[in-house]
C-alpha cells in the first residue's frame, strides 16, 4: 500500500507533531491532526476523506471511544479503520478498546521511526481477517 | 540542517520544564497529578526518555486505581523528569504537603 492519508486525534501537541514527523520522515503517509474529538469529527464531517483514523483514548471531554461511537454514525465513515493509541498496557484495556471495533491498538509510548510499519502491519491484518 | 526530530526533542523538554514546574507545587492528591502523568506516560518514551515514561505510568496508574500515589513515586518521577531535562536535583517544594 503507498502512503495513507490519516486523520490523527491527540490533545497532546507533542505527541501530534511527532506522529506527523514519523509519517513524513518514513513516507508512510500524510497526517492531518485534530486537537480534539470534537475537531476530528468536524473535519470528517466537512468531507476528510481519511484511509484511517489514529484515536488517542483518553482525552478530556470527548474520549477515543466516544469520538468512534460519532465516527461511526457519520455514513461515509462506518468503515473507516480506527487505530487507538493507548497508554494503558493492560490486557483487559486492549480488548476493550477492540471490542469497540478498532482494528487496532498502539501503545504509547511508540517509535516513531517504526510506528508506520507498525499501523501498516495492523491494517494488513485486518484485511486478511475481512477477506478470510 | 537541523534534525526535526531534535527540535520537537527540544519543544518536548520545555513541555517537561513546564510539567516539572506543576508537578512540584502538587500533592500527592491532587486531581491534576493523573492527567499530567498520564500525557508524560504516553509521550516521553517517543522523544527517547523512557525513565520519565516508566515513572509517570506509575503515578498515573496510581492516580486512576488508587490508592493515591505515594510520595515517594511522583518524588522518583520528579527526578526522572530533571535527568531528562538536565537541571540538578531539587526536592519538591518543602511548603508542599505530600
Amino acid at each position: 500500500m503507498a502512503g495513507f492519508c490519516i486523520l490523527h486525534v491527540d490533545d497532546d501537541e507533542n505527541i501530534r507533531a511527532l506522529t506527523a514527523l514519523a509519517f513524513t520522515l518514513t513516507g508512510d503517509g500524510e497526517v492531518r491532526s485534530a486537537a480534539s474529538g470534537v475537531e476530528a469529527l468536524e473535519a470528517l464531517g466537512e468531507g476528510l476523506q481519511p484511509d484511517l483514523i489514529l484515536l488517542d483514548v483518553m482525552m478530556p471531554d470527548m474520549d477515543g471511544p466516544a469520538v468512534l461511537a460519532g465516527v461511526r454514525e457519520l455514513p461515509a465513515h462506518r468503515d473507516t479503520p480506527i487505530i487507538f493509541m493507548t497508554a494503558q498496557t493492560q490486557d483487559h484495556e486492549v480488548a476493550r478498546l477492540m471490542a469497540l471495533g478498532a482494528v487496532g491498538v498502539v501503545i504509547k509510548p511508540f517509535d516513531p521511526m517504526t510506528l508506520g510499519q507498525q499501523v501498516r502491519a495492523l491494517l494488513e491484518d485486518h484485511s486478511d481477517d475481512r477477506s478470510a | 540542517m537541523t534534525d526535526p526530530l531534535e527540535l520537537l526533542r527540544a519543544l518536548f523538554i520545555e513541555r517537561c520544564r513546564t510539567d516539572l514546574e506543576r508537578l512540584r507545587r502538587l500533592e500527592s492528591d491532587d486531581p491534576d497529578l493523573g492527567p499530567i502523568a498520564h500525557q508524560l506516560a504516553g509521550s516521553a518514551g517517543s522523544f527517547g526518555y523512557p525513565e520519565v515514561s516508566e515513572a509517570a505510568a506509575v503515578v498515573d496508574d496510581r492516580a486512576r486505581y488508587g490508592p493515591t500515589p505515594a510520595p515517594e513515586e511522583v518524588q522518583t518521577l520528579l527526578q526522572a523528569l530533571e535527568r531528562a531535562i538536565g537541571t540538578p536535583h531539587h526536592t519538591r517544594n518543602p511548603d508542599t504537603p505530600t
